[in-house]
């Protein structure tokens, strides 16, 4: 019998499974899910726009002034 | 010797050694540091750097200061202020589910919008905003991954995130991001 989950929780998994990153257990429940539910699978369709539309910005658009700065406090945060 | 006074024997130590330098680069003409600030205020390095005789050099006395004030407790900054305290919240508040973690009102569906509504320029600028709007490092993993098109394992190793912070932080982000484009779609539908 395989795991049911529900569409809360498919909420939460849709990064990990476009990342093709879950564990075959939870992709096989994730698409079995999908298959049979329409609020999920729009629900992934828009998170698919999203990425492509987030994909259309150019550099410039988004605020890089923070970049260098940040970068150091990630390497400092890592390394404390 | 106790951290403090070390810090501070080094300071003045520094501070006799490079006087001559600071007073020759930190006040001479109109290179005054709120000057600087004013004038390159987008870009925080800027009061660090000045850009005198055609080369770029680390500004000695800004330096020291945000050395004395600040530097020492960088490796401290809590993770939650650059990643946001909200990375174990859900994508969608909890009255988006039923009792039994259904949708209690369908998601709209996007695949029927026409392109030409969803790619105009100012699609574009919501987005922009959505994500400068982000905790820091949300921002620079949405804006690496999903503007730049860096891959996972680029990202990871770039800001030294595990895995699993990778995915969370993207996640996050991409919800926030989400959500921004459907309060727009639903403002333009009027």
């Amino acid at each position: 019998v395989s795991q049911q989950i529900v569409c809360r929780e498919v909420l939460e998994l849709i990064t990990g499974y476009l990342e093709g990153d879950l564990p075959a257990d939870t992709r096989a429940a994730v698409e079995e899910h999908l298959s049979g539910c329409d609020g999920c699978t729009r629900m992934l369709a828009q998170f698919r726009r999203t990425i492509e539309l987030t994909g259309m910005l150019t550099e410039e658009q988004v605020t890089a002034s923070q970049r260098a700065t940040l970068l150091h406090a990630f390497r400092d945060w890592a390394t404390a | 010797m106790t951290p403090i006074a070390r810090r501070a024997a080094l300071a003045v130590l520094a501070i006799v050694v490079a006087a001559p330098f600071f007073v020759a680069t930190t006040f001479i003409g109109d290179d005054y540091l709120f000057l600087s600030f004013a004038r390159h205020a987008p870009n925080p390095l800027a009061p660090f750097v000045s850009d005198h005789h055609g080369g770029e050099y680390y500004r000695p006395l800004p330096m020291l200061v945000w050395w004395l004030l600040g530097r020492p407790a960088a490796g401290s900054v809590p993770f939650a202020a650059l990643a946001g305290d909200d990375l174990d919240e859900p994508a969608l508040d909890a009255s988006a589910f039923d009792r039994t973690g259904h949708w209690s009102t369908l998601p709209t569906d996007w695949r029927g919008i026409p392109d030409e509504r969803v790619t105009s320029q100012e699609t574009l600028a919501v987005i922009g905003r959505a994500i400068d709007a982000l905790p820091p490092m949300q921002a620079e993993v949405i804006r690496l991954r999903d503007v730049l098109g860096w891959t996972s394992e680029e990202v990871r190793n770039a800001l030294g995130l595990t895995d699993t912070n990778q995915r969370v932080l993207l996640h996050r982000a991409r919800a926030k991001v989400r959500a921004a484009i459907e309060e727009h779609l639903r403002s333009v539908r009027g």
